[in-house]
């Protein structure tokens, strides 16, 4: 498959992608770096100073005070910290899922698709490692850096289980689901060095299938009164506000507005002649011309009772 | 999950080695497997996952290694701040040389067996005491070699 310029890839969204000339120009800027700091293990004051006395530079990302933007480091992986667990290299956009599911101390929380482990990680740091984590991956290659992160991260509330997604059994129900799906991953691409995309090689189709099934799952296997938050790392309306519809049609699903002040677009409306339930335009879009990271698409949606 | 005997066992030996009190653990479950003692937040809604095929359960706090004990790094990083006894604290050439393989030879002021290794402002994991010797036992692939860079460059600094 050819790589293509950014302004070629990304052609069939010109419509839906607000500014597309700025868009198209910022994904020929590397991707930043984010450190969000892990409080299980160290406080924010303490790791902020060490990385300060280490000459890196490090620029809040308000209003979330657990994210920094490392200005001069390329490989937050080699940091002593790091290895020790006080801080994770996590795009700003995954720390946002994770965030607006809001876990809260001594609850129950599913992570249907958690490896690598970032956003589970998270959600424990979020819980104060209280109450129950369930991480689940289907890929046994996938529960390696699963396991290897809550490890160093320092997670005491999880437990790790490997079943397909779709096919969770059904004999315990959580306050909250967070289903991060497998997705073409449009929104972390950016222009290699010689200014051209590589191409996906997951077409949104094939994919469809699964990111409806995984969310059907996710939303059956909450209480009532429970929130669930779907997220992918990608553009396609199919994989995004269709899936979404998908669950409205089918359950009693209420999507909500997401209360946190950071740029972003509302979910579409229409797409290809179809149209979509007016609640879906709560769900966020984020671009990075609007928020420097991985380009990204949540929705947070409550089970009714 | 472990049944009281092996856990005042396993309890008394952090109070023992290491000053940490049984008010440390308060709050977590221990369960073994094999030869590896897992620890997990308590939550009573633990056993109603046991219908579930769970891989893994919290994280590996120590092991058996013949008859004798050893702590996991990845816990003395979580419990290694209630400790008042058996820490070696280094300068951070040392925990390189020690990181790399190689023995610090100099006399601690522990008695012999697993130790605490610490840096000034953090537990870094679990090192073997022997007179006069000290031997990593920290995970091979903790750090990599551009980790020191970084500290050096912090220590170049006066603040490490």
């Amino acid at each position: 498959m050819p790589n293509l310029a950014p302004e070629e890839y990304f052609a069939p969204f010109s419509q839906i992608i607000p500014n597309f000339a700025a868009f198209c120009s910022k994904l020929y800027d590397p991707l930043p770096i984010h450190l969000r700091m892990n409080t299980l293990k160290a406080s924010v004051r303490e790791t902020r100073l060490r990385l300060k006395r280490q000459g890196i530079a490090l620029v809040e990302e308000k209003p979330l005070n657990l994210v920094y933007r490392a200005k001069n480091l390329s490989h937050p992986g080699h940091l002593l910290e790091f290895s020790l667990g006080h801080l994770h290299s996590q795009a700003l956009s995954s720390v946002l899922a994770a965030i607006v599911l809001e876990p809260q101390p001594g609850e129950a929380v599913l992570d249907l698709c958690a490896a690598p482990g970032s956003k589970t990680s998270l959600m424990a740091q979020l819980m104060q490692n209280e109450g129950i984590i369930v991480a689940n991956d289907r890929k046994p290659d996938r529960l390696i850096p699963l396991r290897a992160n809550l490890k160093r991260l320092g997670v005491t509330n999880t437990v790790i289980t490997r079943y397909p997604g779709q096919h969770f059994p059904k004999r315990f129900f959580f306050d909250r689901v967070l289903v991060d799906v497998p997705c073409s991953a449009e929104g972390t691409l950016r222009a290699g060095p010689n200014g051209t995309l590589r191409q996906s090689t997951w077409g949104s189709q094939k994919l469809t299938r699964l990111q409806r099934d995984l969310l059907l799952m996710a939303f059956d296997l909450l209480k009532a009164g429970g929130t669930l938050v779907y997220s992918t790392c990608t553009y396609s309306p199919d994989e995004n506000e269709r899936v979404l519809d998908f669950l409205l049609e089918s359950r009693p699903a209420e999507i909500q507005p997401i209360g946190i002040d950071l740029p972003h677009s509302p979910g579409l409306q229409q797409w290809n002649e179809t149209s979509y339930d007016p609640s879906i335009k709560y769900c966020w879009r984020i671009y990075p011309h609007q928020i420097d990271t991985v380009g990204f698409f949540m929705a947070r949606v409550v089970k009714g009772s | 999950m472990l049944k009281d005997p092996e856990q005042d066992h396993l309890l008394g030996f952090f109070r023992q080695r290491f000053g940490i009190t049984r008010e440390a653990f308060a709050d977590y479950y221990l369960f073994r497997r094999k030869r590896t003692v897992w620890v997990f937040t308590k939550d009573d809604r633990l056993k109603d996952l046991a219908s579930l095929q769970v891989k893994s359960v919290g994280i590996p706090l120590l092991r058996w290694v013949g008859t004798h004990l050893k702590p996991t790094s990845t816990a003395l990083q979580l419990f290694g701040v209630h400790a008042d006894k058996n820490i070696v604290t280094l300068p951070t050439d040392q925990l390189r040389d020690l990181v790399e393989g190689k023995e610090i030879k100099s006399e601690f002021g522990c008695t012999p067996g697993y130790v605490i290794v610490a840096i000034r402002s953090a537990v870094i994991g679990c090192a073997l005491y022997l007179p006069g010797r000290l031997i990593s036992q920290l995970p091979r692939n903790m750090f990599t070699s551009q980790t020191w860079e970084y500290v050096i460059q912090d220590k170049k600094m006066g603040k490490a």
